[in-house]
């Protein structure tokens, strides 16, 4: 159900403005027909969040079709030009550099690049943000970029690593595909961040796009020796704070 | 290069040359040949490892690998304190620790948790931050540090011990999520005052009818009461069971009110 400014609101009076079988027309019509409230101040809030949906599966397939390598923290590499690399693995923006410019060298020269799933996700993330936000107000919000997973996120995406079982689940989600026998002698394959982009589909940096079998199916091959449990997806999701972004974006 | 020497009575002895030279090709011996690799001679690894941590990543990425394999194939848990020591002894260098927090988490002991509670005591500002971290998920850290730390050490010590009994591994970690919970309380069992598996979270013997019947109220009841009475039964139960007999024989709506009164007292 959508309720915004307190009304219940019927879809059919915007729901045109978007392609049919477009990400933005499933998620309206999926929240449309939900017991929960999907609450929103105004139009244009609800509208925000489609667009930024939309662009983060359009930047989660985007680094699949990429040549960022998947790595684990040790071996993580970027463009010393943009980033420091500190000696955790994470990325830091060097001095004196754009953030907006940082950010798309990663698209740029994606082969430059390697990390691992959780840190991927956060790049995309800001790949989205920069499609959606002008160069200006991105550079203004996000002056400083410490890209390792979810430790030293920016205030502004925190809500990205909070996991949490919803009653939904819409393109755009970050998703967690668990796998608790793991081979200990592998523990970047612990499990698998990824972006649900629509239809079953799901994006995970070192897998790439696939449904949650052929995910799981990967997963498996790195457990330990007479595993007993499977991967498997777990029944919750991380989603940006999509109101106040966009409140910030109309401000 | 790991190399086999004089065979002893326990079978092959490796030992590390130098784990600064050709220590990837170490890395990779471990990891191809952990199966056969016997525990006396991984744990001696181990302890050469500590000797000379710190000194590259290479080193270091050998010392995790060893860690995980002591930890999850072998169950060595007197290893933890030496684990612990490692990550907060990084930590302030500002080195990596992802892969040994994991590895220190995955063994899934509770009581383990106070080895990084007594770094709450540190005067170094940045072991308190990461002890408040890793512990976040008990109610009784202060991630804000704003809390004296010498009390929250102690209401960490008895949110152990108060709650040892109810814990449950979920195994939910720092690539998972932010603020990863690794055991949670099953506060439906510390409401029966059942202890549970810390595998599965649940009770080792299956619950009676009224238990069941019990349940099913307390199921219904939101976050904040069923809190209310876990605590409750659990601290009632200790001073007196036939006092918690008694209470427990009452209406959900009458332990309810019987617990928020004596809490408020």
């Amino acid at each position: 159900m959508i309720i915004i400014s307190n009304n219940i609101i019927k879809v059919d009076s915007f729901i045109n403005e978007y392609r049919v079988n477009s990400i933005e027309r499933d998620i309206i019509t999926k929240i449309d027909l939900s017991k929960e409230r999907y609450e929103y101040n105004s139009l244009n809030q609800l509208k925000f969040e489609l667009k930024l949906r939309g662009n983060i599966v359009i930047a989660a397939k985007n680094l699949d079709e990429g040549d960022m390598s998947f790595e684990t923290f040790r071996k993580s590499m970027c463009n010393l030009d943009y980033w420091d690399r500190s000696e955790e693995g994470g990325f830091i923006l060097k001095k004196g550099i754009t953030p907006s410019a940082a950010i798309e060298d990663i698209s740029i020269n994606s082969s430059k690049y390697g990390t691992e799933c959780a840190t991927a996700i956060i790049i995309i993330y800001y790949q989205a943000l920069l499609k959606v936000f002008s160069y200006k107000l991105f550079n203004e919000l996000f002056t400083k970029i410490h890209l390792m997973n979810w430790h030293y996120i920016d205030n502004l995406l925190e809500d990205a690593g909070y996991i949490e079982k919803r009653d939904d689940y819409l393109p755009g989600d970050r998703r967690y595909f668990y796998n608790p026998d793991v081979n200990p002698v592998k523990p970047e394959w612990q499990g698998e961040n990824v972006i649900d982009i629509g239809d079953g589909v799901y994006f995970g940096h070192g897998i790439g796009i696939g449904n949650a079998d052929e995910i799981i199916s990967v997963l498996d091959e790195f457990r330990i020796e007479k595993a007993k449990i499977s991967a498997h997806l777990l029944d919750e999701a991380a989603r940006l704070d999509f109101k106040a972004l966009a409140d910030i974006y109309y401000k | 290069m790991l190399k086999i020497q004089n065979k002893n009575k326990g079978g092959d002895y490796m030992c590390l040359d130098d784990v600064n030279t050709s220590s990837f090709s170490n890395i990779q011996y471990l990891y191809s040949n952990y199966r056969e690799i016997p525990y006396h001679v991984l744990k001696g690894l181990f302890e050469r490892g500590i000797t000379q941590q710190g000194l590259s990543n290479e080193g270091d990425e050998f010392l995790d690998g060893a860690s995980m394999l002591l930890i999850k194939i072998h169950n060595d848990k007197r290893i933890l304190a030496v684990i612990v020591d490692m990550i907060f002894c990084r930590n302030r260098k500002g080195l990596f620790t992802h892969d040994l927090i994991w590895a220190f988490f995955q063994a899934k002991d509770p009581y383990s948790l106070m080895l990084i509670a007594n770094y709450l005591n540190s005067e170094d500002v940045n072991d308190v931050k990461l002890a408040c971290q890793l512990l976040e998920f008990a109610p009784s850290i202060d991630i804000t540090m704003e809390k004296d730390n010498k009390k929250q050490y102690i209401d960490f010590f008895y949110w152990i011990k108060e709650n040892y009994p109810f814990l449950y591994f979920t195994g939910e970690s720092f690539q998972r999520t932010s603020k990863p919970r690794p055991y949670i309380i099953a506060l439906d069992a510390k409401y029966l005052c059942r202890e549970v598996s810390l595998y599965t979270g649940k009770s080792f013997i299956p619950y009676t009818k009224n238990e069941n019947n019990l349940l099913g109220y307390f199921n219904n009841l939101d976050e904040c009461n069923k809190l209310l009475l876990s605590n409750f039964s659990r601290r009632i139960h200790y001073k007196s069971i036939y006092l918690w007999k008694s209470w427990i024989s009452y209406s959900i709506t009458n332990q309810i009110s019987i617990a928020e009164a004596r809490f408020r007292d």
